[in-house]
């Protein structure tokens, strides 16, 4: 896998008048798993779907590997997938039927995954539940067969929201892990938003704090390794000085 | 109890929480950062005011009263469905009641409070009466029928009301908007032709025939026409007939509540396991509103059988099975029709099927039921009414054909607390062959169905001793204009899961009168290739419409493409 290398060039997108980002420029390089951390209404979701294209910047430009994506780049698109925290699928179809669909959506051939499905499938408990239409299935274990779909078709990015309160298990939390460490060492980027500053901290190559749409900190690993665990500067200390500023 | 804001105490808090804004400076700058520029947003229902408004100025402008009168019979038809389709959805539809879900509150409260909605709204349809009594009496100066306007206007409403609660209740999952379409147009036709004389207002009268014979609303107007002649008669039958709707009405409400039962919708009652056959997206067929859903609320869990150890050798086989499958399976499984038109689809278009309409398309369905109704339009024929056919004619047409572009299941959409997000949005396709899959099925749909518009507007539509090469004639235009207008229903599907009408962009408001001129031109070619009498200047007409609603098909793509809207709507 080659990767993609990410450029946010002065994005910024208003809804309805208010700026949901503001301005942001960033660079991502392939191979890395950048956590999206800030307040609710930051800018965090919205920035991930400037980067699927659900949402179009108001300004600025989002570039993969140097060329501008826009919503008519089907070629660009089928090098990410974007999980939300309520996956998108058909009430009546199969875990087995949702993946194959999936996998043929992103021109995968489906047959040649056969060997990883049926691993994945038993990595995520999902072996018993693989013919179950997934309406009947509980928010965890729907998620889990997105997580499938996402980890067979192995886009160049994946684009997370809010994984880790998605309704999934210990084994469920600890295999997402392993496959975003897995496709980042593979070149893949993993770009996920979260709330809880534990895994932010511990589960990132680079950590961006959002408020009000901007970009207030990015931290490298070796600036979060050398951040103490409290005190005023804590991770969670900087984050409260912008819930100060609004309060 | 009411489940309605109280206001008193929301105009207190509003007040506290603006003086705290006031008194700091960061919460000021950033309120306004939060706040849209538009605050507030006016509906389409807003605009309702407007039909008394209009009939008001018909009647006292020296309108003809009688297709004046004729038009409001197809109004009310049209508002009969309209109504069902809205009783139905505020009772079975999760979208409507996810809000009381998880809430401590009874299922008589709630029904009460959907209640009060369709109450509120059918209000309407009796003022639109009301200011056509009313103003009719007073040109006219007849005192008799300024009685009987409250009378008509009342009879009318309850008797709309009540057959759109037992349409709802009898089929709740209909869909009756489909219906509003088409009596919408006649609607306009029949206001603009009165005076012209051709085969369209002919065939409009035929309509409007059948309407008066065979509706509840009217045998009312007939008894209007009766009070206005000076007849008692009328008296009676609004009597007779309001009576009835009364008693029905109480009991529609009866049924509807003994059937209304949220917690079936949101899945708290056990179901057999053949019934989870919902097709829609998973999050919003279980529960509307997913963030309040949580893995212990939700309800279909699977039973311990199913998460009891597997057969891995047996499984392996299954899932080669389904991995093998080839694209386009959930077409060509369905029927030789379904089969037929998959074998002029490539590869993509394939796979683009299976995502976009994973059900199938339920074509054999449709063509029986078709089929059927022509049964009727031939047995109506027969009769001393023969305009009767009419009726079961246009419903066999909008059976077998695609009118509205059909069920395609890709066009919905996910919804969270505010928003929805089209299932399209989540995966790789494109503008331009999703567009492309869904006219070529349907125009390979249409070219299948043509023997059979054929038979109906032959046997449903065609005037005494007119020749058979007129019913081809008119078969020709009509799935011509069927044709014309899929681009307008594909853009409509999109823009659904769009922002792109939202206030304060200003490349809308330049598209917006493209688009009104582009309605005005469209409407007025399908006017003239539905009246017109030469067959050659019709289908040239055909064409122009074809050529201008593709072209705002491509236009409107090529807007989707360089992203000047959101792929994220208001929830609806």
């Amino acid at each position: 896998m080659d990767g993609v290398q990410i450029e946010l060039r002065r994005v910024s997108k208003k809804y309805d008048g208010s700026k949901a980002l503001d301005d942001v420029s960033l660079v991502i390089e392939p191979g890395q798993i950048v956590a999206l951390i800030g307040l609710n209404g930051a800018g965090k979701t919205t920035l991930l779907r400037c980067l699927s294209a659900i949402v179009a910047p108001s300004r600025g430009q989002v570039l993969y590997d140097g060329q501008l994506f826009r919503r008519d780049r089907i070629d660009l698109r089928r090098r990410l997938l974007f999980l939300p925290d309520f996956p998108a699928m058909y009430a009546h179809q199969s875990a087995l039927e949702h993946v194959s669909l999936m996998a043929r959506l992103y021109e995968r051939e489906p047959l040649a995954l056969e060997d990883s499905l049926v691993r994945v499938f038993g990595e995520l408990d999902l072996l018993p539940l693989a013919e179950v239409p997934v309406g009947r299935l509980s928010r965890g274990q729907i998620y889990k067969v997105a997580l499938a779909a996402l980890v067979l078709i192995n886009p160049e990015l994946w684009l997370l929201d809010e994984p880790f309160a998605s309704g999934l298990d210990p084994q469920g939390l600890a295999m997402l892990k392993d496959y975003s460490r897995a496709a980042a060492k593979a070149g893949a980027t993993v770009i996920y938003t979260t709330q809880i500053l534990e895994i932010a901290e511990r589960f990132a190559d680079r950590l961006c704090v959002i408020d009000r749409g901007q970009f207030r900190h990015i931290y490298t690993r070796a600036d979060l390794d050398a951040m103490p665990a409290s005190g005023t500067d804590s991770l969670e200390s900087r984050l409260r000085q912008f819930r100060e500023v609004q309060s | 109890m009411k489940l309605t804001p109280d206001r008193k105490a929301w105009k207190h808090w509003r007040r506290a929480v603006s003086r705290r804004i006031k008194a700091s400076p960061d919460l000021r700058r950033e309120r306004r950062r939060a706040r849209p520029r538009i605050t507030k947003h006016y509906s389409a229902g807003s605009f309702r005011v407007l039909v008394p408004l209009v009939i008001l100025i018909a009647v006292l402008n020296n309108g003809p009263i009688t297709a004046l009168a004729n038009a409001l019979l197809l109004w009310t038809t049209l508002i009969t469905f309209v109504r069902a389709q809205q009783i139905a959805a505020n009772t079975h539809d999760p979208n409507q009641l996810w809000i009381w879900y998880g809430w401590p509150v009874t299922d008589d409260s709630v029904f009460a409070h959907q209640r009060g909605y369709v109450l509120r709204a059918a209000v309407w349809l009796v003022v639109d009466w009301l200011v056509f009594g009313l103003a009719v009496a007073w040109k006219t100066e007849a005192v008799l029928l300024a009685f009987a306007a409250p009378v008509i206007a009342f009879t009318q409403g309850v008797t709309a009301l009540a057959l759109a609660v037992w349409l709802a209740r009898w089929r709740p999952q209909f869909p009756y908007v489909w219906v509003t379409t088409p009596l919408t147009l006649l609607v306009f036709f029949s206001f603009k032709l009165e005076t012209d004389h051709n085969t369209v207002t002919a065939w409009l009268n035929m309509v409007r025939n059948a309407l008066h014979s065979a509706t509840p609303a009217g045998w009312l107007l007939s008894g209007w026409h009766n009070i206005a002649q000076g007849h008692a008669t009328g008296w009676w039958i609004f009597l007779g007939i309001g009576g009835i709707a009364c008693a029905a009405l109480v009991a529609g409400a009866r049924a509807m509540r003994k059937v209304f039962n949220p917690d079936a919708l949101f899945g708290y009652e056990n179901t057999p396991e053949e019934t989870v056959d919902n097709p829609l997206p998973a999050s919003a067929a279980s529960s509307p509103h997913p963030s309040h859903q949580s893995p212990e609320s939700h309800p279909p869990q699977p039973t311990h059988r199913e998460t009891a150890p597997v057969d891995l050798s047996l499984l392996r086989v299954r899932t080669e099975g389904v991995l093998a499958t080839p694209p386009g399976r959930t077409l060509a499984s369905r029927g030789p029709l379904e089969q037929a038109v998959t074998w002029f689809l490539t590869p993509r278009q394939r796979t683009l099927v299976d995502f976009m309409v994973p059900g199938g398309m339920s074509w054999n369905r449709r063509w029986l039921i078709a089929v059927a109704l022509l049964g009727i339009v031939v047995i109506a024929g027969g009769t001393s009414s023969p305009n009767l056919r009419v009726l079961p004619a246009l419903a066999a047409l909008a059976f077998a054909l695609p009118v509205l572009g059909g069920r395609w299941l890709g066009f919905e959409a996910m919804r969270t607390f505010q928003t929805q997000i089209g299932l399209t949005a989540y995966v790789p396709t494109g503008f331009g062959e999703t567009s492309r899959l869904v006219l070529t099925i349907n125009a390979l749909y249409c070219i299948l169905a043509f023997p059979f518009v054929l038979a109906v507007v032959w046997l449903g539509f065609a005037p005494a001793h007119a020749p058979f090469t007129w019913s081809l004639d008119y078969s020709v235009r009509g799935i011509g204009i069927v044709l014309a207008f899929q681009p307008v229903w594909l853009v409509s599907k999109f823009s659904t899961n769009t922002n792109d009408s939202s206030t304060g962009r200003l490349w809308f408001a330049g598209l917006v009168i493209l688009i009104i001129a582009g309605l005005i031109i469209g409407v007025s070619l399908c006017v003239v290739a539905v009246m017109i009498e030469s067959t050659s200047v019709a289908l040239g007409c055909v064409g122009a419409l074809a050529l201008l609603t593709h072209a705002g098909l491509a236009l409107y793509g090529w807007v989707w493409g360089r992203g000047w809207f959101d792929l994220i709507a208001k929830l609806k």
